[in-house]
């Protein structure tokens, strides 16, 4: 079992990889040279776009109420992120582990918050808002948050044995399956929501920095050429 | 479904520039954009709105489109005005327009041409240097029939006669189109009472080419410098343009191709400078109510949003209230990017649901300084039997400041030089 999780989590990794490998070689394929920017970034602009991504600040000027689901989930999921690495670091970083009470209160803010844009774009400005895809990687997310919470609180699983099988993968050292069922569906949710992220998670940052970028060069502009 | 062979999706992904390709992948599939989508509110088609225009950008640059989904993707890439509201909303920024203007121009390069209307409109301005299909020599011919009718204090001098500090451009439909003429005229008359030292092209002004930017012609950059070298030639140094289309050309699309000494003002925040400087003086009371239209050339694609409000603020007795929608958020009357060319009906939509986001203010009159919205949103009126009044910014002011030269008086004299 420890084997067959191992090889699926590289395979999703793989996978994951691969995908974001085959996008930029596109990119390096099909764009003109010509287009390529090549423009010093400077630390004003590296600034404005590092707190535009960090507060949504675009979000926020639009759609306020919406902008507290939003941010809820992206701190949320970035807290449980980052505490979720003490499984694959030993020894376990100071800063990471004093995650923990932050991660615990995440946790519920987590799904608090999927709720919450749930209702808001669903029943309160009722638009036909969340694609399809966005309804897959919602619900894997809810779902993923619901085991963790239930693995937590209501079947504790061995820390330990979790312990030991994730450095096994990260040490490339297969290593014994935990029993606890709960992980094990905790684990397959991830691997599957690994494979399906969205590619905005890495696009979107580059993309706010070429438009604060483009806002500092063109400040009456909306258009470059 | 079959993929459709006979897409070239590596030609259009070659025609897009490096940033557009990563902007691809930046939707977050939020949304955000079809709530506040014009066209959308008008056809809600996941089509039309821009998270599904990038979703199927992004297939046809990895893999093609079905034949259907082609179909359904052109359709929305035309059914959509440009008019930047999406770019405005977008959480991560994707400078979405820019976009669709590029995304056209690839496709057309990859054998997939604009709707057969567009075509024509575009045949037209290269045949013509005209968007009307008319001779050039007629263009200047609206300055020297205001002057014979006295709508002028003096008359207006071409460029090549008197090298003027201030060239002033009329655009197209200011010169051709004998219902927006008094564009024209106002503006010159208004440019003579501030006392500036102005000159036209006459016959050598060109087409701004900027609506071959907007439908996709590969040629645009081509036709741009053209009018560059132009200006440069003539050692034009300072250009007002009192049409936003031709502005958002010559001050936006021609960024990096018009030498940077030569300055492009939008005749609103030219004449918001002359009166803060005491060289225009609206001094006549007109006792009106009205609501401000933002052109979206003008607001959301060059950010000039204050000056028009001042200007309507400084007319004595014109009391000013907002649409709900206004500014950055100003919804377009869908007379941009060609979709009144290829969607004639969205558009008299898009125009009568601005109509009445203006008749909810409460106003008498719609005000707003493009011809071109003046007549969408003239086209609202008509579709919803509107009792509003819409009036270009030009006719308020003069009726402030030199009543003599009301769109009135111009179009009676106009028509009597016609017999």
């Amino acid at each position: 079992m420890g084997l067959v999780l191992s090889l699926g989590f590289y395979a999703a990794f793989l996978f994951f990889v691969a995908g974001y490998l085959a996008r930029m070689l596109s990119w390096a394929r099909d764009a003109p040279p010509q287009a390529v920017p090549e423009r010093n970034i400077s630390l004003y602009v590296c600034l404005s776009a590092l707190v535009d991504i960090l507060l949504l600040r675009r979000l926020l000027r639009v759609n306020d109420v919406l902008w507290l689901g939003e941010w809820t989930f992206h701190a949320s999921l970035v807290i449980l992120f980052l505490s979720h690495l003490k499984y694959i670091l030993d020894p376990v970083p100071a800063i990471i582990a004093s995650m923990e009470i932050p991660a615990r209160v995440a946790a519920w803010l987590l799904p608090a918050s999927l709720l919450f844009i749930g209702v808001i774009k669903l029943v309160i400005e009722k638009k036909p808002y969340i694609s399809s895809y966005n309804f897959m990687l919602l619900g894997l997310m809810m779902v993923s948050c619901v085991s963790g919470l239930v693995m937590k609180y209501s079947f504790p699983a061995d820390l330990a044995d979790i312990k030991h099988f994730t450095m096994g993968l990260v040490t490339f050292h297969a290593g014994i399956s935990p029993g606890s069922l709960t992980f094990l569906f905790h684990f397959f949710i991830f691997l599957v929501i690994l494979m399906s992220l969205p590619t905005h998670i890495f696009a979107a940052p580059l993309t706010m920095i070429e438009a604060r970028q483009r806002d500092d060069e063109l400040p009456y502009l909306m258009h470059e050429k | 479904m079959a993929k459709d062979k006979a897409v070239p999706t590596d030609k259009i992904a070659a025609g897009l520039t490096w940033r557009q390709l990563v902007e691809i992948e930046a939707c977050a599939r939020c949304g955000e954009c079809l709530v506040w989508c014009p066209t959308y509110e008008q056809d809600p088609r996941e089509s039309i709105c821009s998270r599904g225009k990038l979703g199927s950008l992004k297939r046809i640059v990895k893999s093609g489109l079905g034949e259907e989904e082609q179909k359904e993707f052109l359709e929305g890439l035309y059914e959509c005005s440009a008019c930047g509201q999406c770019h405005i909303v977008c959480p991560v920024r994707i400078n979405t327009h820019e976009l669709w203007e590029q995304a056209r121009q690839s496709l057309v390069k990859a054998g997939i041409p604009q709707p057969e209307q567009q075509i024509k409109h575009l045949a037209a301005i290269r045949e013509f240097n005209n968007s009307f299909a008319k001779p050039q020599a007629e263009r200047g011919l609206w300055a020297e029939k205001a002057w014979r009718a006295g709508l002028l204090k003096e008359p207006v001098r071409l460029w090549k006669e008197h090298t003027a500090s201030v060239l002033y451009f009329a655009g197209c439909t200011a010169s051709f189109d004998p219902a927006m003429q008094a564009v024209a005229v106002q503006s010159a008359r208004l440019l003579q009472e501030a006392g500036i030292d102005f000159s036209i092209l006459g016959p050598d002004e060109p087409c701004c080419a900027s609506k071959l930017r907007r439908m996709g012609d590969p040629g645009f950059a081509d036709e741009a410098r053209k009018r560059a070298d132009l200006f440069r030639e003539q050692g034009i140094r300072t250009i007002v343009v009192s049409c936003a289309g031709c502005f958002k050309g010559l001050h936006s699309d021609y960024t990096g191709i018009l030498p940077v000494s030569v300055e492009v003002l939008h005749l609103t925040a030219y004449l918001d400078r002359l009166i803060r400087e005491g060289h225009l003086r609206p001094s006549r009371k007109i006792p009106m109510k009205v609501t401000y239209h933002d052109p979206c050339h003008l607001g959301r694609h060059n950010q000039i949003y204050s000056e028009p409000r001042s200007l309507l603020n400084a007319i004595p007795g014109i009391s000013l209230v907002e649409m709900r929608r206004h500014g950055p958020f100003s919804a377009c009357c869908g007379m941009g990017g060609g979709l009144k060319l290829a969607k004639p009906e969205i558009q008299k939509k898009m125009s009568a649901a601005r109509i009445r986001q203006a008749e909810e203010t409460g106003a008498e009159a719609i005000v707003t300084p493009c011809q071109t919205c003046q007549i969408g949103l003239t086209i609202g009126i008509e579709a919803i039997s509107s009792c509003l009044k819409v009036y270009h910014m030009n006719e308020v002011l003069v009726r402030s400041i030199c009543p003599e030269a009301g769109r009135e008086h111009i179009e009676k004299a106009f028509a009597a030089t016609e017999e």
